[in-house]
Order: structure tokens, then sequence, then C-alpha cells
């Protein structure tokens, strides 16, 4: 992937490391000093306004995924590409009513286990959990590899290094300061980042035309310009419903939803989408100005940073190392602090100590966040480099779980029978189409398998769910 | 590159002391290439034959996908009927 | 059937002049709520 020298020097990518490490510790154990139970550490209190709230919402959603699939996406599947992965940004901008509804439902809540444990019982939840779980660890283990991937690629920073300081950094400052930490710095980190692709892409356009792309294009890649791109077309829906699947079901949203002022959820939600959307297009176009400019890409995945480099150089690298950075740890922090609340609240407080003070729940979150982090780094160490499209696994179990959710928030009518079905039956087939056709088709299958079994149950149901018994005393 | 066997239409992808060369975005197809060190010595042509994915299915597969997030969307917006 | 260079043109402004427009709605949002006290 990286051909010859790496584009910064180790010294430099050290020196920014060291840098931001120090910002971001310290403000978490600044940040950490209000938080005295365990719904401070994980729900930073519920009063978590729009701004942070509206932050947030959109940092955590940019990955390194985002700011360098982006252009590998572009330069793979063209125009569509990018306006196909814009599309994730319809994740936040859905669950923003659902966050309003969340909140009303379950003033007391804590995680999405404790919906499904409430609205579906225990066999709904233990398949909750062990989709939501597969699903977490693979995101957080392939932005961990990704993490010390890319430091090596951009600046020789050795891989177990750079994966480690990455892990090391993020468990500390979430450890120390939870949810608050990780809300706190998310608001800067997304600042960083829309900044940079900001300035990134006038540099870039500064140097080019987009009618000299377009020509190029025409010329070089006629492909990635054309509307009726098979491929494309076929990820579009698939990328589209595995986003919502994701957000959907996934604690990292729902400790939002519980952790946000009241009031602010929708909005903040709303607001996130916005600031979303256009990421992919503002980080990915740069990969289509590479045929203009005569860069030659090696790998696909590390033509976001060749072109940058090769138009602001080193300062482009520095901006390129600096961004990449920021969504890895924004998504990290979240990704630890919602599997962590998830796992104390419902394995260790709802089955093994119920009766655990606040302070103690507090105290077994920070071990679990440092044992999900030692976790990962024990299966990042090897750098089995298939692990990162076991992620892709998880596009049928989120799938699954989407009418689940949904019909569970909104309609009475929905029942265990449809819960367990939908996401057994969705995930089982959405699985099999993964490996007999392709990756393209697998989450849209999945969520329409499930579709068709929640709505027959619900129809068909004769029970009528009572509101109330979301309502958990805290 | 070049799209005939005898490279009359060749084009000039790379020149440079990299080891891999990403190619993309290229209509259906066969595409020969061919790989020559500085002085002059020259490797056997590969040929690269594009075939796209089926576009019925993929419309297919995109009208499945328009009516799964429409009914989603649906439901989400519909809300809550029998409080 | 292909996008055109207007379209791209349109996509690729639009987004960064959206993205512009992000970091200061954020930087707003932020003054407004440090002012009124509900940060978090």
């Amino acid at each position: 992937m990286n051909e010859g020298s790496a584009i910064l020097a180790p010294m430099t990518g050290w020196i920014l490391l060291a840098l931001f490490s120090v910002l971001w510790i310290g403000l978490g154990i600044y940040w950490g000093r209000r938080n005295k139970t365990f719904e401070d550490h994980a729900l930073a209190g519920r009063t978590v306004g729009l701004a942070l709230g509206s932050a947030t919402a959109a940092a955590t959603w940019i990955t390194s995924n985002t700011t360098m699939l982006a252009p590998q996406f572009a330069l793979q599947l063209g125009i569509w590409g990018m306006l196909a992965y814009a599309t994730a940004s319809f994740g936040l901008f859905l669950f923003a009513p659902m966050a309003g509804r969340i909140r009303k439902l379950m003033p007391n809540g804590y995680t999405s286990g404790d919906f499904f444990r409430l609205r579906y019982g225990k066999g709904a939840w233990s398949i909750f959990l062990l989709f939501t779980l597969f699903y977490s660890l693979t995101w957080l283990v392939s932005m961990a590899m990704a993490g010390g991937i890319l430091l090596n690629a951009l600046s020789g920073i050795p891989y177990v290094w750079g994966m480690s300081v990455i892990l090391a950094v993020c468990v500390i400052y979430t450890m120390r300061g939870g949810l608050a930490a990780v809300i706190g710095t998310d608001f800067i980190q997304t600042l960083i980042i829309i900044v940079g692709i900001v300035i990134v892409g006038f540099a870039v356009l500064s140097n080019v035309t987009i009618d000299e792309i377009h020509t190029n294009l025409a010329a070089e890649r006629p492909a990635l310009l054309s509307v009726l791109f098979p491929a494309a077309i076929m990820a579009i829906f698939n990328n589209l419903l595995f986003g919502l699947g994701e957000v959907f079901h996934n604690n990292v949203w729902w400790s939002r939803a519980f952790a946000y002022r009241e009031g602010v959820g929708g909005k903040a939600f709303f607001i996130g989408g916005l600031i979303w959307f256009p990421i992919p297009v503002a980080a990915g176009f740069i990969a289509l100005v590479s045929g203009v400019l005569n860069v030659p890409v090696p790998a696909a995945d590390m033509v976001g940073p060749l072109v940058v480099v090769s138009v602001l150089g080193e300062i482009g690298a520095i901006a390129i190392f600096i961004i990449v950075f920021c969504s890895l740890a924004s998504s990290i922090d979240s990704l630890l602090a919602a599997t962590s609340d998830l796992v104390t609240e419902d394995i260790y407080r709802r089955m093994i100590a119920p009766a655990a003070t606040p302070t103690r729940l507090k105290k077994v979150a920070q071990i679990i966040t440092l044992g999900l982090g030692l976790f990962t780094w024990a299966v990042c160490i090897p750098r089995i480099g298939t692990l990162a499209s076991v992620l892709f696994f998880a596009g049928p179990l989120v799938g699954a779980m989407i009418w689940p959710i949904i019909t569970g928030l909104y309609w009475r009518s929905a029942n265990r029978a449809g819960a367990v079905g939908g996401m057994l039956l969705g995930a089982g087939v959405g699985l099999v189409c993964y490996f007999a056709i392709g990756w393209y088709v697998a989450s849209l299958i999945a969520t329409a398998v499930s579709m068709v079994w929640v709505l027959a149950c619900a129809w068909l149901s004769r029970s009528r769910f009572d509101w109330d018994e979301l309502r958990e005393s805290p | 590159m070049a799209e005939t066997a005898d490279f009359a239409d060749a084009t000039e992808l790379y020149n440079g002391t990299n080891s891999s060369f990403f190619v993309s975005g290229l209509q259906d197809g066969d595409y020969f290439l061919r790989l020559r060190t500085a002085d002059g010595a020259q490797a056997d042509p590969l040929v690269l034959e594009v075939r796209h994915q089926s576009l019925t299915q993929a419309l297919w597969l995109a009208l499945l996908g328009a009516i799964v997030t429409i009914a989603v969307v649906a439901a989400i917006l519909r809300g809550a009927r029998d409080e | 059937m292909t996008f055109s260079a207007g379209f791209l043109t349109a996509i690729v402004y639009g987004s960064l002049a959206w993205c512009a427009l992000a970091a200061l709605a954020l930087a707003v949002l932020l003054v407004k709520d440090l002012a009124s006290g509900e940060t978090w």
C-alpha cells in the first residue's frame, strides 16, 4: 500500500500523535471530574445541549471509513459511489424522530438493550445482544486496525505502535471522562474534520477545474460518469439499509438519545445528518482528480492521501494525518463508551448484580472499557487483513433489526414472535445471500425478509403492548 | 494499455517505480496491457476483460430497495397511532 | 447516459460550501448554548 517512503517523516507523525493525545487525555480527565455516578459517566447527566449533541451525532458517524473510503468509492464506483455513500446520513435523519420517541417512552432508560428486554422479553434480548456485540466489536476492531494501517502509510510509524497508541489514548480518556469526554472531544474533532475537508477541497480545486476532471474521466475512466453503472446502483439501497440498521439498533446512538437534554434529541440528530450529508462528496471527489494531476494510484484505498499530498505537499500530509486521527478517535471513543455501558447495564447490572450502587456501576463501566480496549488490542496485533471485511457480515444482522425496532417503538401490535422471527429469519437469509450472491444484496435481503415477517406477525397479532412497561424505575 | 491486440491505439498509463497500479471506471470490453522496463525489455501482454454486472438485476434490486426504504420512512413518519 | 460536468460542479462546490456552513453553524450553536448555560 505504501510504495517506498511514507508521506510524512515518522518524527512528524509522532509529534502530531503526541500533541493530540495529550489534548484528548487532558480534556478527558478534566471533564471526567463532573462524573460521580453511572448515570453521569454513561449519559453525561442526561442534559447534553444542541451544539454538542449535533456535533457528536455527526462526528461519531464520520469514521476513518468516511474520510478514506469516500475517495476510494469515488474512484471505484464514480459519481454514483459518492452519492450512494451520502445516503448513510439517512440513518441520522430517520433516527431523529425516533430519538424523541425513545426519550419519551423510556425516561430512565440506559441502553438499546433495555428496550429489547422490556419490549420483547429475554429471548429477543439475547439475540439482540449477540448481534449488537458482534457488530460493535468488529467495528471497533476494524477502526483500530485502520488506525494502525493509516498511521503507518502516512508517516511510517510501525503498525503495532500506531494502533496501540490510538487505542490507548481513546481508552484512557473514555475511561476517565465517560460520555461527557467522548461528546466534548467529538465537538472539537468535528470542527477539525470539516474545516480540514473544506481547506483540502478548495486547495485541490485551485489546481484543477471540474471541466478538466470531467474531460479526463470521460477519456480514461468513462464508467465513473455513467448513470447506469450496475455495481453502483446495486450498492445504493444495500448500503442505505446497512446504515439504517447500524444507527437504529446500536447503543452508540441510543445512549445519545438518553443523554440529550429534553427536546434536543430530534433536532440534534437531524442537524447531525445535515452536517454529515455532504462529506462523502466533499471528501470523495478528490480521488477523481488523480487522472488529471497524473497521480499514480497503486491501491484504491490510498487515493485520498496521495492526491492531497501531490497538491499540498507536506502541509497536506499533516492535514490528512490530523483529519484521519480525529475521525478515528471520534468513533473509537464512542464505541468504547457505548459498548461498555451496554455490557455494564445489560449484562452486569441486569443479569449479575441488580443491587449494584451507581458508584459501583461507574467503576465497572470503566473497567469494562479497559477490558474492551485490551481485547481489541489483542485481536488487532496479528493484523489479520481480512478482519476488516468481517464487519460486512454484520450487514444482514443489523438490517434484520430495523423492523423489530421501528414497529417496537410505534406499534402496540408488534410482538415477540415478530421480533425474534424477524431477526433470525432476516439475518439467516441475508447471510446466505451474502455468500451465495454477494455483499451488495445481503443487507437489503435481510431487511426485506425481516420486514415481511414482522409485518405479518403484527397484522395477525391479538396482543397490544402497554407502553408503560417501558418505564422502568431507575 | 490499448483496446486492440496490436497496441495500435496504446496510451501510457504509468511510468515509474511503483509495483502496482489501480485501474477503474472502464466500460465493458477487452483491454490489453503490457509492461516495459527502462531498457526496453517487454513482458507478454495481459488481457483485461471488463464485464459489468447485469443492469437489469441491478435495477430490480434498486426497486426492491426503494420499496423497503419507503416503507421504513413511512412507518417512522406515521409514528404511533393508538395512543 | 452520463453525469454532466455541470452536475459535478454543482455537487462538488455545493458540498464544500455546505461543509463550511456546517462548521459555522456548529460554532454559533455552541456560543448560544454556552450563553444560556445549556451546553451539557
